[in-house]
């Protein structure tokens, strides 16, 4: 059962560019799409998917702007979104743990 | 799910948080202007005692603080363009609470005559050190910690001496006690640019 509950990892963090945007956004209030885009090393059109999926799933909340001609997208972590991160974390570790115990 | 696959995992999730860290550092960019600023206004301040020209004091005052704010705005809106950071939003509360009585401390209480213009420069160097002390705790810089000495001390000096020359020991603070953590802080934001680069 424990197994089970560890294996099942949340699948929409799992992905190594949402995992990336979801700890750059538990580091700071909010961060813009441009700032994630140069953090995460990615492109326009995958990053705006995967921001999606995690809109979506209520792990973050994108707000869009303007300023002066230039639209903005500003994203934050929610607390639904933390807590998943702080979960997978957990998870993580209990795996660790495992392989370390394995050993 | 296996070893390496954790392992990637640990060091996407480490690299992200080290790299925003490291960008949404303090630059020391706004401490070393408004120091810059600050220097020159109040040499021009001293220098209008030293020719008896007290009249141009407040007005020198008020746009020293002016352009001290104005540089704030500017540079709060250009290090906030890309992420907003936890701690650089504490520190610019902490510079809000202390810029209200510092006004109050300026222009309210001398010109209601509750105490002497004379107090003003000791009463702001303390609520300096306040600022200065509040700064390194968040960013956890001890030096920036010791720095807010220079304007404590500074306010016993200034207490206790009388002189014309006053304003010199004002500068001097100024320069130890904002220009220079200023640039600690930028030395540290810099070697943190470098570091991401690599």
């Amino acid at each position: 059962m424990k197994h089970e509950k560890i294996l099942n990892l949340d699948q929409i963090i799992h992905a190594p560019t949402r995992l990336a945007i979801l700890s750059i956004l538990i580091t700071v209030e909010n961060a813009n799409f441009v700032f994630l885009k140069e953090s995460t090393g990615t492109t326009d059109g995958n990053l705006s998917t995967h921001l999606t999926k995690l809109e979506k799933s209520g792990y973050i909340s994108i707000e869009k702007s303007f300023k002066g001609k230039k639209p903005q997208t500003t994203c934050a972590i929610t607390k639904k979104g933390k807590k998943a991160f702080e979960s997978y974390l957990e998870q993580l570790e209990q795996i660790v743990q495992m392989q370390k115990d394995k050993l | 799910m296996d070893h390496n696959q954790i392992q990637q995992e640990i060091s996407i999730i480490k690299s992200m948080i080290e790299k925003t860290r490291r960008e949404t550092a303090e630059s020391g960019h706004f401490l070393i202007l408004i120091g810059i600023v600050s220097a020159v206004g109040t040499f021009a301040i001293g220098m209008f005692e030293l020719f008896n020209l007290n009249q141009l004091d407040l007005p020198a005052l008020i746009v020293m603080l002016l352009i001290n704010g104005l540089i704030g705005y500017l540079v709060v809106a250009n290090e906030e363009k890309k992420a907003k950071s936890y701690t650089k939003t504490i520190l610019y509360n902490v510079w809000f609470a202390c810029s209200i009585p510092i006004i109050m401390i300026v222009f309210l209480f001398p010109l209601t005559k509750v105490y002497s213009f004379q107090l003003v420069p000791i009463l702001i160097s303390l609520i300096m050190g306040i600022i200065i002390f509040s700064a390194g705790v968040i960013y956890e810089l001890r030096y920036i910690q010791w720095c807010s000495i220079v304007w404590w001390g500074g306010a016993c000096l200034m207490a206790y001496i009388e002189s014309q020359y006053k304003f010199l020991i004002m500068i001097a603070m100024i320069l130890f006690g904002f220009v220079l953590p200023g640039i600690i802080f930028n030395r540290q934001y810099k070697n943190g640019s470098k570091n991401n680069e690599a």
